[in-house]
C-alpha cells in the first residue's frame, strides 16, 4: 500500500514538474528585472525618452504580428536591437544598442520616436536641422499638373563616373548645383565631386581614402556650410588616387575658388526616418509634384534586388523583388538626382553616376513600388551659390 | 521497491531542473554589449547573455561590387542571429549582423563574401564565453 501511494505521489509529482516546465517554456520571454521597461502602444505619433540599461516594449497592431527574421522587413529602428518577441509576435521588446540623438521605430502607418537617452521629442525629425530648412513645399498647397510624364534630363550636364569610390552623395548633390545652374541660372559648370566628398568626410571626422560613404541628407547641411570649386581645380581620383591624410590634399586654387554650394533645401523624410505621413519620401504623389513645381531633388534609397546588376536596368524598370515572400533584403544605401517621373509608366527617372554605359544612358528608372518600399530621405535643391 | 521509489523520485527532480533550465533559456538577457570590426579573423570573450554586432569589412555600393553575396554560418546552439542589415547611409555595401550570446561554450561565426559564386574573402570570428 506504501508502494503504491508512494508511486502515485511520485507519478503526481512528475506530471506537475513536467507540466510546469511545459508551461515556463511556453510562456512569452520575460524581460529581465534590472532593465527599465516602457510598453508603448503603437497609434499616432509617440515620442519617449530611453536611458540604458532600458527596453521598449511595442504592442503591434493586429495585423503586424511577425517573428524576428520579419521584423526587420516591416520596421525601421536604427540604433535598437530587437531583443524578443512576445505574445506570439503582437509585441516586440527593443532595446538602444548605442546613443542616437533621434531613433525613429515605425511599422508603417503607425510610427513613434524615441530619444536615447535625452529629451523628449515632438517636433518629427525633418525639423531637426534648422540650418537647412526653407520655405517648405507642402503638397496640399503645390496643385499637381495632370501630365503623364516631367523630366528634367535636358537641364542635367553630362553623366559621371564615380568608379571605384562610395562617393554617390558627392555625385549626386553636386548634379543637383550644376543642373540648378544650368537650367534655372543659365550657366554652364562642371564642379568637383572630390571637393564635395572631401567636405563632407571633412564634415564627419573622416579621411576620404578609408571612403565610408555618408548619410545623404546631411550632404544638405555640409554643402550649405561649406563651399565647393570646379572640378577643374580638384579633379576626381580613383581610390588609388587619393592620399591618406585628407586634410592636407586639397589644392590651393581649390581652396581659393570653393564658391559652389547650396543655399535653400528642403528635407524630405521616409516614413521610416521620421517624415510625415503626406509629404514623405516614399509617396509618390508628393515626389511627383517636386518634379512639376521645377527642382530635383538629391535622393537616398537602399539598392535591393538583382534588377540593379542582371541588365534589367538597362532594358526596363528596377523593381521591388521578393525573397521568401517579403521585400528582397537591402544591400547597401545609394544615392541618387531624382529628375523626372512617367506616370503612365509608374517609374521615376534618376541621374546615377555609373557611367553612360550604365541604365538608360547613365539614367535609372525605378518604379513608385520600389520608391515607397526602399526610399530613405532626400531634400530638394531650391537654391544654390556661386 | 525501493529501487522503483528512488528512481521516481530522480525523474521528478529531472524534471523540476528541465523545468527551470527552459525557462531560463527563454529569457535572453542583455549583459553587455560588443561592436566588432571584423577584418580577418578575430577572437572575442564574452559571456551568455552578452550581444554582438559584427561588422564585418563593406564595399563601395559600385556596380563592380553588386555581384557580392554575403553568407554567415554559426552553430545555432550557442548563438543566436537576431537580426542583420546593410552598413548604414549610402556609399557602402555589405551586412552587418546582431548576434546574442546563449550559452557558455566556443563557437566560430563564419562570413563568406562570394563575388558571382567565387569566394573572395572569408572572416571568422572565434565566440568564447564562460
Amino acid at each position: 500500500m506504501r508502494t503504491v501511494r508512494a508511486f502515485t505521489l511520485a507519478v503526481a509529482g512528475v506530471c506537475l514538474l513536467g507540466t510546469a516546465g511545459w508551461m515556463a517554456a511556453q510562456m512569452p520571454p520575460q524581460i529581465p528585472r534590472n532593465i527599465q521597461l516602457k510598453s508603448i502602444q503603437l497609434g499616432n505619433l509617440k515620442a519617449i525618452q530611453m536611458e540604458a540599461p532600458a527596453a521598449v516594449k511595442l504592442a503591434l497592431p493586429q495585423k503586424k504580428a511577425m517573428n524576428l527574421q520579419h521584423l526587420q522587413s516591416v520596421m525601421s529602428y536604427r540604433g535598437l536591437i530587437p531583443m524578443m518577441q512576445l505574445k506570439g509576435g503582437k509585441q516586440i521588446a527593443l532595446m538602444p544598442v548605442e546613443e542616437q540623438p533621434v531613433t525613429t521605430v515605425a511599422v508603417s502607418p503607425t510610427k513613434m520616436q524615441i530619444r536615447n537617452p535625452g529629451i523628449i521629442v515632438k517636433e518629427p525629425v525633418t525639423k531637426v536641422n534648422p540650418g537647412i530648412a526653407g520655405s517648405r513645399i507642402p503638397s496640399s498647397v503645390i496643385q499637381r499638373m495632370i501630365t503623364s510624364l516631367s523630366d528634367h534630363r535636358s537641364c542635367q550636364t553630362a553623366i559621371r563616373d564615380q568608379g571605384d569610390r562610395g562617393t554617390c552623395t558627392a555625385f549626386a548633390s553636386v548634379a543637383a548645383i550644376e543642373a540648378f545652374e544650368k537650367c534655372k541660372k543659365g550657366v554652364s559648370v562642371d564642379l568637383s565631386e572630390n571637393d564635395a566628398y572631401h567636405v563632407s568626410m571633412q564634415n564627419e571626422s573622416k579621411i576620404c581614402k578609408t571612403d565610408l560613404g555618408t548619410a545623404t541628407y546631411m550632404t544638405a547641411q555640409y554643402l550649405t556650410t561649406g563651399r565647393i570649386c570646379e572640378e577643374t581645380q580638384m579633379p576626381y581620383t580613383m581610390l588609388g588616387g587619393v592620399p591618406v591624410n585628407d586634410g592636407s590634399h586639397v589644392p590651393a586654387g581649390c581652396q581659393s575658388g570653393a564658391r559652389f554650394g547650396f543655399t535653400d533645401t528642403q528635407l524630405v523624410m521616409g516614413t521610416n526616418f521620421g517624415g510625415p505621413a503626406v509629404d514623405n519620401a516614399n509617396n509618390p504623389t508628393y515626389l511627383e509634384s517636386v518634379i512639376n513645381s521645377g527642382y530635383n531633388m538629391v535622393y537616398g534609397l537602399y539598392v535591393a534586388g538583382t534588377d540593379w546588376s542582371d541588365g534589367s536596368a538597362e532594358t526596363g524598370v528596377v523593381d521591388v523583388q521578393t525573397m521568401n515572400g517579403a521585400p528582397a533584403p537591402s544591400v547597401g544605401g545609394h544615392a541618387m538626382l531624382l529628375v523626372g517621373f512617367d506616370h503612365a509608366g509608374n517609374y521615376f527617372i534618376f541621374k546615377n553616376s555609373w557611367s553612360a554605359s550604365h541604365g538608360h544612358a547613365g539614367y535609372f528608372y525605378l518604379s513608385y513600388d520600389y520608391i515607397r518600399t526602399y526610399g530613405k530621405y532626400g531634400y530638394i535643391v531650391k537654391g544654390v551659390a556661386d | 521497491m525501493k529501487i522503483i521509489r528512488t528512481l521516481l523520485l530522480a525523474a521528478a527532480v529531472l524534471a523540476g531542473c528541465w523545468a527551470v533550465v527552459r525557462a531560463q533559456e527563454a529569457a535572453v538577457q542583455r549583459k553587455n554589449f560588443w561592436t566588432v570590426e571584423l577584418l580577418e579573423s578575430r577572437k572575442v570573450e564574452v559571456a551568455p547573455g552578452d550581444m554582438i554586432l559584427v561588422k564585418p569589412q563593406s564595399y563601395a555600393l559600385v556596380p563592380a561590387n553588386l555581384k557580392k553575396t554575403f553568407a554567415v554560418s554559426y552553430d545555432h546552439a550557442l548563438v543566436r542571429l537576431i537580426a542583420e542589415e546593410p552598413p548604414e547611409g549610402e556609399g557602402r555595401m555589405g551586412r552587418q549582423y546582431y548576434f546574442a550570446v546563449l550559452s557558455a561554450g566556443t563557437v566560430a561565426i563564419r562570413i563568406q563574401i562570394k563575388d558571382d559564386e567565387r569566394v573572395v574573402e572569408t572572416l571568422t570570428l572565434e565566440i568564447s564565453s564562460k
